[in-house]
């Protein structure tokens, strides 16, 4: 699953379309579409509705572990001519200095760009970077649940020095943003099988869930057992580890002393 | 490939900054303050990112040279390291370092002149005493030789100075520069082994034993003072044959009169280290074995460590003589 971020509805318009997202009826304070593999939500101009809206989303779907996240909005630009498209490879926040660095794992399908945000509108560009209004807010954010390697923003230039962001309308937005949707949907791909790599790598043993039910574990003795059911699911990844005197176990603690034994009697062997 | 240099912007205009930038000019360059912005943050995933690792180019301010954790030696007393980069482009599934930082990517520190002052320091500390420097710790000495010439420039200093030893620990093939030079006399380049098969799944993106072999005969030709490194040991049933088989390989190739020094050590982690490394790699069969915490480190149970330190030592001693044998202990 990936978790798309927008300021406006008319960003936003291109990939409900694109992706055939349906709107939640309950959405609460944001606008939150959604298809199988997709989830948006509209955050509004500024960090602070961008940090807001991802740490809104997030909470409302905790249980999904490391769902990639992906900021997309216009941008300015000195020189940059509208409609050119860019990926974050740094993120300032031009309030207090601070940066991000996205991790680039992803095969980047466009041009890479600093990215300042900026609680103004910008008209004078003076660094060679993008500017925008969100990214900083949605970075920090996203960065306190999910690995920054999952985490980007995408940009499309809608201003620069020549054509200045006060004659730029919704309609022209839509546009620019539903231009770069080959782009965005490449992003979107490498994301999402980077997310189930993840997934996969952390996932809980199957069977925990059967032994928690059947014997009583301590906290400490829940950690041991999920590590014990680890390792044997690497040692013996296709045997069945339910025996009769595995199942005779009266105590947690003796079903963790069945499997340490068990483990401890396999022959020792990397290749 | 190098798709991403992160520079510091302090150092931009370092010389080394400009000659290693030179050699990547498709490369992306991204400025920042400090490399620690992009090193040490949090939430990063080490795996992914050595999928498609950047470099980072910084400046290191102090600790250049530091003390090297006891029983880490081979023979002297005063032994140090320094780290001229951080983290390795080999991916080796039992090195500590996966567990150690956040980030795969690859620190080079580029102001060698602050680490040349340094180590020229610690030799002065002490004019009676043999001081040995380490370089290959937080990385393989050579691997990125290429690119950061950092041979070219350390071994003519410790050529000045004979109460010094370095030692250059790699499982590289990258001696190019070394046999354009003559033999530094108070240097050891010493290569990491363990056996093919092991290696063959544990040791990504290495260069074969073999290679590695050639390598060394080469460094032999020339009078290079060579080390053997077995360190970590790694266990499995029939470690016996296996060992048997690399020392035969390799003693037939080396010759002992090259060898400053052969060293084994076992494997070990600081429970922090591994536990994050499981985290990373909990399909890795190497970390479903015995291991148990032993003072303070994951190592094998005991009965295991022992009797294969004491199995390794034994073979070795059949090729070698006792004087040049040091065993790395991390219990000293």
């Amino acid at each position: 699953m990936i978790h798309l971020v927008t300021a406006l509805q008319c960003e936003a318009r291109p990939f409900i379309h694109y992706y055939h997202m349906k709107a939640l009826a309950n959405h609460g304070p944001f606008r939150i579409y959604e298809s199988d593999e997709v989830r948006l939500i509209v955050c509004g101009i500024g960090k602070v509705a961008a940090a807001a809206a991802t740490a809104y989303l997030h909470s409302a779907h905790v249980d999904e572990q490391n769902c990639a996240w992906l900021n997309i909005g216009i941008a300015g630009h000195a020189g940059k001519a509208v409609g050119e498209g860019s990926l974050a490879h740094k993120i300032t926040d031009a309030g207090n200095g601070e940066s991000w660095y996205p991790s680039l794992v992803l095969h980047a399908p466009c041009p890479t760009d600093a990215l300042i945000t900026v609680d103004r509108a910008e008209y004078d560009f003076s660094a060679p970077a993008l500017y925008d209004m969100e990214a900083s807010g949605f970075y920090a954010t996203a960065i306190r649940f999910t690995p920054s390697e999952i985490i980007h923003c995408y940009k499309v230039i809608s201003d620069n020095l020549l054509q200045p962001a006060k004659i730029t309308s919704e309609h022209i937005v839509e546009q620019l943003i539903g231009n770069h949707i080959n782009t965005v949907n490449e992003i979107i791909t490498q994301s999402n099988r980077l997310s189930c790599q993840l997934q996969t790598i952390e996932s809980t043993p199957e069977d925990l869930d059967r032994f928690t039910k059947l014997w009583r574990f301590t906290g400490y003795e829940k950690n041991r057992l999920r590590l014990l059911l680890k390792r044997l699911a690497v040692l013996l990844p296709d045997e069945n580890l339910w025996n009769e005197s595995l199942e005779r176990s009266r105590t947690g603690k003796e079903v963790l002393t069945r499997l340490q034994q068990r483990i401890d009697n396999l022959p020792v062997r990397l290749i | 490939m190098i798709e991403t240099i992160y520079i510091e912007e302090e150092i931009k205009d370092h010389p080394k900054t400009r000659e290693i930038c030179s050699r990547f000019p498709q490369t992306r360059l991204i400025t920042c303050q400090y490399y620690g912005e992009i090193f040490n943050r949090k939430n990063q995933n080490f795996r992914m990112q050595k999928t498609r690792p950047a470099l980072i180019l910084a400046k290191k301010f102090k600790n250049f040279v530091l003390d090297a954790p006891a029983g880490y030696g081979i023979g002297g007393k005063r032994n140090f390291y320094f780290s001229h980069m951080l983290n390795c482009i080999y991916d080796c599934r039992y090195c500590f370092l996966q567990g150690m930082y956040r980030s795969a990517h690859y620190v080079i520190f580029v102001n060698y002149e602050d680490f040349a002052g340094a180590i020229v320091n610690k030799i002065n500390e002490s004019q009676q005493c043999n001081s040995y420097f380490f370089s290959g710790y937080d990385c393989d000495s050579l691997a990125l030789e290429p690119v950061t010439h950092f041979a070219d420039y350390y071994l003519p200093l410790f050529r000045q100075y004979s109460n010094a030893w370095v030692e250059l620990r790699t499982k590289s093939t990258q001696i190019r520069s070394l046999l354009k030079i003559d033999p530094v006399p108070n240097c050891v380049i010493a290569f990491s082994f363990t056996p093919e098969e092991i290696s063959n799944v544990l040791e990504h993106g290495t260069p074969s034993i073999d290679k590695r072999l050639d390598a060394m005969v080469k460094l032999q030709q020339y009078d290079w003072k060579l080390g053997l490194r077995f360190d970590p040991l790694i266990y499995q049933d029939n470690y016996k044959e296996l060992y048997d088989k690399l020392f035969n390989t390799i003693f037939s190739k080396i010759s002992v009169e090259c060898l400053h020094s052969v060293s084994l050590g076992s494997l070990r982690f600081p429970e922090t280290y591994l536990r994050n490394i499981v985290r990373l790699y909990p399909d890795e069969k190497l970390f479903s074995g015995p291991l148990e915490k032993h003072h303070g480190m994951f190592t094998y149970y005991s009965h295991i460590e022992q009797s294969m330190l004491e199995y390794c030592k034994n073979s070795l001693s059949r090729y070698i003589p006792a004087d040049i044998f040091y065993s790395c202990d991390y219990a000293a």
